[in-house]
């Protein structure tokens, strides 16, 4: 009734409700100031609503158009104020048809909005309950069994949209428990339980309304359609890779080699987005250049786009809305990757559909230089090393990453189908934050192969220089928190490994606390060394002092001596 | 064909020798976009491009060079030849070989395996307006090479044949490789020394890119075959003789003998049959003025790719 009252127009104005049924909103609406009409093709909530007093039409909706004559005969010179269907839209086959008359009828009498509202087939109790291989049909509910339609969130778009409507309001009704929760003590379906939890958060990142029981939405009709939404569209052949590449523009020289490093792969199967992150608009035609010059065929699967504002994060946000690749990369503007990076994500793709590609990659040094024509450059200083360990282990990723952006490839539906996204509230770690999130969902397979070079600046800017120490914890802190706030999913072999983890810390437990008990046998001793030596030092003062002492001294050394001996004996000196 | 008169002309060539799949076209691809860079920036010029073929069975046939020819002349490149050599000769008698044809002012060294940054022609040409520079080297990516260089001037010990332009003046003084001694490696070390004996720069152009498809183990470390291995070994040994390092060929052949590695001792046996035959190269550089051995490198390193 909000979206009524919101979208209606003047007092009196009728209100054509469409498979009214009994007219369950008819007095609201008259309490509007508006007049209420309902169509059905059921006699007997038609006869209802005539007996309290409502205006009614019998219809039948497997002819729209009869159906529209109808409206328009029953509505005369009278002015709508709105066109409703309420829990209709899913008992008849014949939706488009049905919406499309309406929506040239709505043309016609000056634009009026139709109401709809259906149940939603993907809440969440539905899914969970599929997996356990149940559909329970009902009399009443989400699985009404006179239900022959069903909706999700985007069916119900697509098809307003091709039947000529456009959505300008929502109302949707929540319901965290529904008619299908039940049997309520399945622990996929028990609030709390690890397998509840991980399934609905699978389920809200994938998509909105998971917790949605009706939509409940307001349209304007169109005299056009509106393109389809882009996962239904017809789409051109999709790269194997998206390849993101942020840069600032700062660093011109390793930017032109990060391309060259692309053009020059075996495989030439992917797209580059060349994020310019607050790069002034003079210089974004420069950039357009050097993507260019490596010809025709390179330069189209290129992109150059501004960003502006944001974190480092925000690049990466930007680039999984653009992207169109099988599976999504970044390639930093430091970075070089070698011949066989694309080809070896490939060929793992193919071995291992669905999984997070992964190679290790070897860490250069490099220093900013200026060359003698005063052109900035860069320098290798070092060799490439092996800093990360191989093959991939998550339990290691959980403490911390061991995988540089450049060596790794997500499927692109983690972003598109499963609705993960970069955290820009990340100042840094966004990378590793989304990597653990897609290798906890997707899993991972390793090449084995180092494919990619990832450069670490000795001196000059870099993410380790720019960022404070305390932003590096806070990051850790949220992404750590990220992960702590949801079921994890170990891949198989994790309980050998915990185990294994488990054993060694043990095994350092008890060497730490024999250490300890060694160390403090040891102070325990020094302390008896330090007084013996402090009443040796007075002996040696006294016997400066006195001749007596001087007399007496050697019987004195030799009970010190033996006290000593007798403590080692018994056991109450250390070891050695 | 002659150069084009009063212009500048370049020749690049490119021995094979059984290249990667896609390795030609790659390079190629590369090539036209560096050149027509060149022709962008630079009046006058002129570029062809020579193929020698050292595989067992040829790479390209006469309609594939042909191909070639007329995809790349509208991009700047003349011609295009095709020689197969049918037979192993190396690299650098396989140069030697596609040598006897150079007429031109510059002559670029292309490894099959590479790709030319789109300004790597125009780079290296801009250090040729110094008729001192007699090599000039490209900077190889993501692999680059360790020899120092004099960040000032460019200068640097020898210069890579993986990617150098090379002054006709050059090739004129030096008669090209010394391809009786060097087979496959340190043809370049030599030929580079050899140049600088008859007064000629080296020089390294660090802003001449050209990405060679190089890749790394998994420990970080250069790929290297037994081919290389083998070669690499018996360059080394006839590199220190020729110049004037007959102590280190001897203290090098002994610890290959006695290396646990098979293809060390043949290298080391191929010397000993050399020197048994008179066949050794006739010893130059006594004063040591341009040949430089450091450890086993051949110039200073910044790094090593060895001990990673």
């Amino acid at each position: 009734m909000e979206l009524v009252r919101q979208f209606s127009a003047s007092s009196g104005d009728v209100v054509v409700d469409i498979g009214c049924g009994y007219g369950a909103i008819a007095e609201a609406v008259q309490e509007l100031g508006l007049t209420y009409m309902g169509l059905d093709m059921d006699p007997n909530g038609l006869e209802n609503l005539a007996s309290r007093g409502f205006e009614t039409e019998l219809i039948d909706l497997s002819a729209p158009h009869d159906t529209v004559l109808a409206i328009e005969k029953r509505l005369g010179d009278r002015p709508m104020a709105g066109l409703v269907m309420i829990d209709a839209l899913e008992h008849i086959t014949n939706g488009p048809a049905v919406l499309e008359a309406l929506s040239a009828l709505a043309i016609r009498l000056g634009g009026v909005p139709l109401l709809l509202a259906v149940p939603n087939v993907t809440h969440f109790d539905l899914a969970a309950k599929l997996l356990l291989g149940r559909w329970d049909m009902t009399p009443t509910g989400l699985l009404d069994d006179t239900h022959v339609s069903f909706f999700s969130s985007s069916r119900l778009y697509d098809m307003t949209s091709e039947s000529g409507w456009v959505e300008i309001g929502s109302n949707d009704f929540p319901l965290r428990i529904s008619d299908q929760h039940f049997p309520a003590d399945t622990a996929v379906l028990q609030d709390g339980t690890p397998l509840h939890d991980l399934m609905l958060g699978v389920r809200q990142q994938a998509a909105d309304a998971a917790l949605i029981n009706e939509f409940v939405r307001a349209y304007a009709p169109l005299s056009a359609t509106i393109p389809l939404a882009p996962d239904q569209a017809e789409q051109p052949r999709r790269p194997f890779l998206t390849v993101l590449m942020r840069t600032q523009g700062t660093r011109p020289a390793t930017l032109q080699e990060a391309l060259l490093s692309l053009a020059a792969q075996t495989i030439q199967d992917f797209e580059v987005l060349l994020l310019a992150h607050n790069v002034p608009r003079d210089s974004l035609t420069h950039l357009r250049y050097l993507a260019d010059v490596f010809g025709t065929d390179f330069g189209e699967r290129v992109t150059v786009i501004p960003v502006d504002g944001g974190g480092r994060t925000r690049p990466l946000t930007v680039g999984v809305e653009r992207g169109r690749g099988q599976y999504l990369a970044i390639l930093d503007d430091d970075d070089v990757v070698f011949g066989h990076w694309i080809e070896t994500f490939k060929s793992l793709a193919k071995k291992h559909p669905g999984k997070v590609l992964r190679c290790p990659v070897a860490e250069q040094d490099v220093e900013p230089t200026t060359w003698s024509d005063d052109r900035l450059g860069y320098e290798v200083v070092g060799r490439p090393r092996c800093r990360w360990p191989e093959p991939f282990d998550v339990l290691d990723h959980l403490w911390e990453n061991h995988s540089p952006p450049c060596g790794w490839a997500v499927p692109f539906s983690v972003f598109s189908v499963q609705g993960l996204r970069f955290d820009e509230s990340l100042p840094v770690l966004e990378d590793w934050d989304v990597l653990m999130q897609a290798v906890l969902l997707c899993g991972v397979v390793d090449s084995g192969q180092i494919t990619a070079l990832w450069r670490r600046w000795r001196i000059g800017d870099s993410s380790t220089s720019v960022h404070s120490e305390i932003e590096w914890t806070q990051a850790r802190t949220v992404i750590t928190a990220k992960l702590d706030s949801k079921p994890l999913l170990l891949p198989p072999q994790s309980m050998s490994a915990i185990q294994a983890d488990r054993t060694r810390l043990e095994i350092y437990r008890n060497e730490a606390e024999r250490l300890q008990r060694e160390l403090t046998k040891w102070q325990q001793h020094a302390v008896h060394l330090e007084e013996a030596v402090a009443a040796a030092k007075h002996d040696v003062e006294m016997i400066k002092r006195s001749s007596s002492w001087k007399l007496s001294k050697p019987i004195r050394v030799a009970g010190a001596t033996a006290r000593h001996i007798v403590k080692s004996a018994t056991g109450e000196g250390p070891k050695l | 064909m002659a150069p084009q008169a009063g212009g500048t002309s370049i020749r690049i060539q490119t021995v094979l020798y059984r290249p990667a799949k896609g390795d030609i076209e790659r390079l190629l691809r590369g090539l036209q976009h560096a050149v027509q860079v060149l022709h962008q920036q630079t009046e006058d010029i002129s570029v062809v491009m020579a193929f020698g073929d050292a595989s067992p069975s040829p790479n390209l046939s006469i309609d594939q060079v042909e191909a070639y020819s007329a995809q790349m002349k509208p991009l700047g490149i003349d011609w295009i030849t095709y020689d197969n050599f049918g037979a192993n000769l190396g690299s650098a008698r396989g140069h030697n070989r596609l040598l006897t044809e150079f007429k031109e002012d510059f002559v670029l060294f292309l490894n099959p395996d590479v790709y030319l940054s789109p300004f790597a022609l125009t780079e290296l040409m801009l250090l040729s307006a110094d008729a001192s520079a007699g090599i000039i080297e490209a900077r190889q990516i993501p692999l680059e090479h360790p020899k120092s260089f004099d960040r000032d001037s460019g200068d640097t010990g020898w210069a890579s044949t993986a990617g150098a332009l090379v002054r006709r003046e050059v090739i004129d003084a030096t008669g090209g490789f010394d391809a009786d001694s060097f087979f496959l490696y340190c043809d370049d070390v030599d030929f580079s020394w050899r140049a600088r004996l008859a007064g000629f720069r080296v020089v390294h152009q660090p802003t001449a890119q050209i990405f060679h498809d190089k890749r790394l183990t998994t420990y970080a470390t250069m790929h290297v075959g037994d081919a290389e291995h083998y070669y690499a070994a018996e360059a080394a040994l006839l590199l220190a003789w020729k110049y004037s390092r007959p102590d280190l060929s001897e203290k090098w052949a002994v610890e290959m003998e006695s290396s646990a590695m098979d293809l060390q001792k043949d290298a080391a046996a191929a010397f000993r049959k050399r020197q048994s035959e008179g066949r050794l190269p006739v010893p130059l550089d006594p004063e040591g003025k341009v040949a430089q051995f450091i450890g086993t490198d051949f110039a200073k390193h910044r790094f090593s790719y060895a001990d990673a």
